[in-house]
Order: structure tokens, then C-alpha cells, then sequence
């Protein structure tokens, strides 16, 4: 499991938001969330300030892969030591439903078994601008 | 990135739909669900004809790989890929388009 906190600046409607992120990137969509993310902080014409951020000043939790039930304890830890404050974005299918492993007696079959989920963006991978379309979707909550 | 993606959701037109169960049995993760009732008309030949009316059409977006196999095996071409990414959802259940939603997306783009 990947973990690293990136500071993602993007231009929402026009507006900078300014997001710290951790990703907990399980399987290939973390990969993708890597890629998607440096994309929104390139087309917002500002790089991301701070790679490797502090784990307690983010923000959001991006959950990005397949969850197995040997990491499901990991990722409940993660989230608790968070707060309660934390927003929790389910990138990619694996993350929702378990995509197409959900039959697969090694994978949880959705986070929201053992976290709350925030916004669900859907895909395999979810393209940038599903990403956008998610992180809109976080903001219009807070 | 390129917004003009062409595999940002798929969309169903619901009158060109047999009800013929192709792309459920192909969806890799049965992310697809549908359910008919068989109608017979008697239109005064050899014997009445018997058809599946479509009552419900839904795919499962959280669960959709979007590999488009729904969309290259259907032999009427009743679903296509949409540009426009599928609406990221606060709810899990949110994610499950039902028909209404999906014919909302038709026309899609002609196919390329």
C-alpha cells in the first residue's frame, strides 16, 4: 500500500481548491489517481506545493484499488487516526463495489463496509475529469 | 486529458432493447440487470407471436468496468458510449442508473 499526502491545487468553476489528499493506493487505480491528480494540479497552472505532507493535516482520504480483507484493518486505522473530520473519496470500482473482484474471497466488496464514504467516483480507472467531476461533488458538501 | 473522452458512460435507448439478455450474460462483473415479461400478440398467422417487453434496465456504475463488451455484443445497438463522465455519486446506491436515467443520455455520439 501506497501512502503519501499530496497537496492538490485545482480550479473548480473557475475558483482554486485547495485540497490535501492522502491516497491509500491499493491496486492500479492508485496509479491512476498519481496521474489524474498531477494533471488537475498542472491544468490549474500551479504544481502540487507539497509532496509528502504531515498525515494530519489532510483532508480527504482517497481510497484507490482493490481492498483485501488482509488490508481492511490498515485502512480502518488509517481512517480513524485521520478524525472524524476527514472526507473519504472512493476513486475507481474496486474502492465502491470491489469491481470485478466483488465475488473474489480475498476482496472486500466495497469500503463502505468498513468506512464512510463521501462521493463515489465511478470507473476503472476514472478518468481526470471523473475526478474533477468527484472532488466538485466534495466541495458542494463542505 | 481530453474532457471529449468517448468512454465516459454508457447510455441505452430503451425502444430498441429486446430484452434478448446478451450483454448481461457478457458483463464481466454483471454490473447489468434487466427484467421483461413476455407479451403475445396474435397477429392471425401460424401462431401468436411472443415478445419481451422491458420492464427494467439498470447498470450498476460502482461496479461497471466500462470494457464497452455491453455495447459491441447488443445486436440492435441500443447502448453506446456517452462523452460526458458518469455522475460521481454520494451514495453508494446512487451509482445504479435505471433506465429512465440511462435513455436520459440518448442520443449518444455516433460512433467513431
Amino acid at each position: 500500500m501506497t501512502q503519501d499526502t499530496t497537496e492538490v491545487v485545482v480550479a473548480l468553476d473557475g475558483q482554486p481548491v485547495r485540497l490535501m489528499a492522502f491516497e491509500a493506493g491499493l491496486a492500479c487505480c492508485g496509479v491512476e489517481y498519481s496521474a489524474a491528480s498531477g494533471l488537475l494540479s498542472q491544468l490549474a497552472q500551479e504544481l502540487p506545493i507539497e509532496q509528502f505532507a504531515p498525515l494530519d493535516v489532510a483532508n480527504v482520504l482517497v481510497i484507490s484499488g482493490t481492498i483485501t480483507h488482509a488490508l481492511a484493518p490498515a485502512i480502518r486505522a488509517l481512517h480513524e487516526r485521520l478524525g472524524p473530520g476527514t472526507r473519504v473519496l472512493s476513486f475507481g470500482a474496486c474502492a465502491a463495489t470491489g469491481g470485478p473482484y466483488w465475488d473474489s474471497y480475498a476482496v472486500l466488496d466495497g469500503v463502505d463496509r468498513i468506512i464512510p464514504v463521501d462521493v463515489y467516483v465511478p470507473g476503472c480507472p476514472p478518468t481526470p475529469q471523473a475526478l474533477i467531476e468527484g472532488l466538485k461533488a466534495l466541495r458542494a458538501m463542505a | 486529458m481530453n474532457s471529449d473522452s468517448a468512454h465516459g458512460s454508457i447510455a441505452l435507448n430503451p425502444s430498441d432493447c429486446t430484452s434478448c439478455m446478451l450483454c448481461v450474460k457478457e458483463c464481466p462483473d454483471k454490473c447489468i440487470h434487466i427484467e421483461s415479461h413476455p407479451v403475445v400478440t396474435d397477429t392471425g398467422g401460424a401462431r401468436p407471436v411472443t415478445i419481451s417487453a422491458l420492464d427494467r434496465f439498470a447498470i450498476d456504475f460502482g461496479l461497471c468496468i466500462y470494457c464497452g463488451i455491453c455495447i459491441d455484443v447488443c445486436p440492435f445497438d441500443a447502448l453506446a458510449w456517452v462523452a460526458r463522465s458518469t455522475v460521481p455519486g454520494q451514495e453508494r446506491q446512487g451509482l445504479i442508473h435505471e433506465m429512465d436515467q440511462l435513455a436520459s443520455d440518448w442520443p449518444a455520439q455516433e460512433p467513431t
